[in-house]
């Protein structure tokens, strides 16, 4: 019983994780916005500036979208382990029903008692695919920010040949780039350790 | 815990559930009542969470789970419904009867696949398989959106925490001294009633029906002529006793 409860919070803290890893997906989204205006001023002298303005709207999006699918399936994960859990302290109440019950009472409880052991059974299933779902999306977005390094190189090579103004402009870019993905990188960790733990405990 | 029938008749019964050994020592100990018929049956008051498992027991001792059809809940105190989301787990087609105003609040114990039904707070009536109940106005006394059930053919008024004593879980299940009851049910009546408007309003109705039992949902059940010495009792008490006059 104490493993479900322990699952039932694992799951609430990696979708808060999760939530953390995307607001500031979208932050890295708004970096984005702005290299283009940075782009646009620099007009066609900036030669690999439309380069990292795509790098960097590429990956905002990407994060953004995997971390509103991931998002999405931890507020179902985090449903049906809170159903699970009711589940569970209903079955552990029907179980002191039965014990405490003359036969009549037992013949009367036994289709539900049955009933909710096949309802965690099956919800363990769900459980148990979408957390494997998790893990590999998880994984899969950690493997996209590694392309954020790339981003940060390029700007910075790139601001090393632009005008003065745009330097630092550019530099700042670079700078919220490296920011942003570490910040959501050290989420997706955090997330990743409550999946290893709860997967522990099973 | 305990099972004592209070009615029984062709047509229907009128069961009470309570001073159970096994309640923890720091919960307040509470009264259950069934009501059934051949095919349905509803549980007044049906009790806290801490008792959920006691009741079931002790409710499929005489019925089965499909039988149970209905709820009732007086109002909106954790001793009364805080149960419901266990409830609202095994039964899968019933319907609770509870004040309109607690609609919204009573939800938070968790509701699925229980209906709502909305008492006004003009009251109104349950046909039980032939048996009619009436669901008695109690607003104020304690809660602000407050009812009691009333059995013309039992005699039987369920009062809710109306003539209710705080007593230990082996206390007798029926008044039998008056006067001794009285320091069990004083600062009860006292601290937990707000309005002695809403009392007055209600001895005067409530003295117009015909009771041979009044059940509260805690302490001993008044029987005959007690339940007319209640009442002449709680006339004389002042309530709302935490606002100092
Ligand atoms: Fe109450
Ligand atoms: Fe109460």
């Amino acid at each position: 019983m104490a493993e479900n409860t322990q699952q039932f919070i694992a799951v609430a803290q990696i979708a808060s994780e999760l939530h953390h890893a995307k607001s500031i997906a979208i932050d890295l989204s708004i970096t984005s916005k702005n290299a283009r205006a940075l782009a646009a001023r620099a007009g066609t002298t900036a030669a690999g500036f439309n380069e990292i303005t795509g790098f960097i709207e590429n990956l905002a999006n990407l994060t953004i979208t995997t971390a509103n699918l991931v998002n999405q399936q931890a507020v179902k994960l985090v449903h049906d382990a809170a159903r699970q859990f009711r589940d569970n302290g209903l079955l552990r109440q029907l179980q002191s029903a039965y014990q405490h019950s003359a036969s009549i009472g037992q013949q009367r409880l036994i289709k539900l008692l049955r009933q909710t052991e096949s309802a965690i059974a099956d919800a363990q299933i769900n459980i148990d695919k979408d957390m494997n779902q998790l893990t590999q999306r998880i994984e899969q977005t950690q493997n996209d920010l590694r392309s954020a390094k790339v981003v940060t190189v390029v700007a910075r090579i790139e601001s090393t040949r632009a005008s003065a103004d745009l330097q630092s402009s550019l530099e700042s870019v670079a700078d919220n780039v490296e920011r942003s993905s570490l910040k959501i990188a050290h989420h997706l960790r955090q997330a990743q350790s409550f999946l290893i733990q709860q997967g522990d405990v099973e | 815990m305990k099972t004592h029938y209070l009615y029984q008749s062709e047509q229907h019964s009128w069961l009470f559930f309570g001073r159970d050994e096994n309640k923890k020592d720091d919960i307040i100990d509470t009264n259950q009542y069934l009501i059934k018929t051949k095919r349905r049956a509803i549980l007044l008051d049906p009790g806290g969470i801490e008792l959920f498992s006691q009741m079931l027991t002790a409710v499929l001792q005489h019925i089965e789970l499909e039988q149970l059809t209905d709820l009732f809940a007086s109002h909106q105190d954790p001793d009364i419904i805080s149960s419901l989301g266990l409830w609202d787990q095994c039964l899968d087609n019933a319907t609770l009867h509870a004040p309109w105003l607690w609609e919204g609040f009573i939800r938070h114990f968790g509701m699925n696949s229980i209906r709502y039904n909305a008492l006004p707070d003009s009251g109104g009536s349950l046909d039980l398989n032939g048996v009619t109940i009436e669901f008695i106005p109690a607003h104020y006394l304690h809660s602000s959106g407050n009812f009691h059930v009333y059995d013309p053919t039992a005699k039987i008024l369920m009062s809710g925490d109306i003539g209710a004593a705080l007593d230990h879980s082996g206390a007798p299940i029926f008044v039998e001294d008056f006067a001794q009851h009285i320091p069990k049910m004083q600062y009860f009546h006292e601290r937990w009633m707000p309005s002695n408007r809403a009392k007055n309003d209600w001895i005067k109705r409530v003295r117009q029906l015909d009771i041979e039992y009044m059940a509260p949902q805690h302490g001993a059940i008044f029987k005959g002529d007690m339940v007319k010495r209640f009442l002449d009792w709680f006339e004389a008490l002042e309530v709302g006793s935490a606002i100092e006059s």
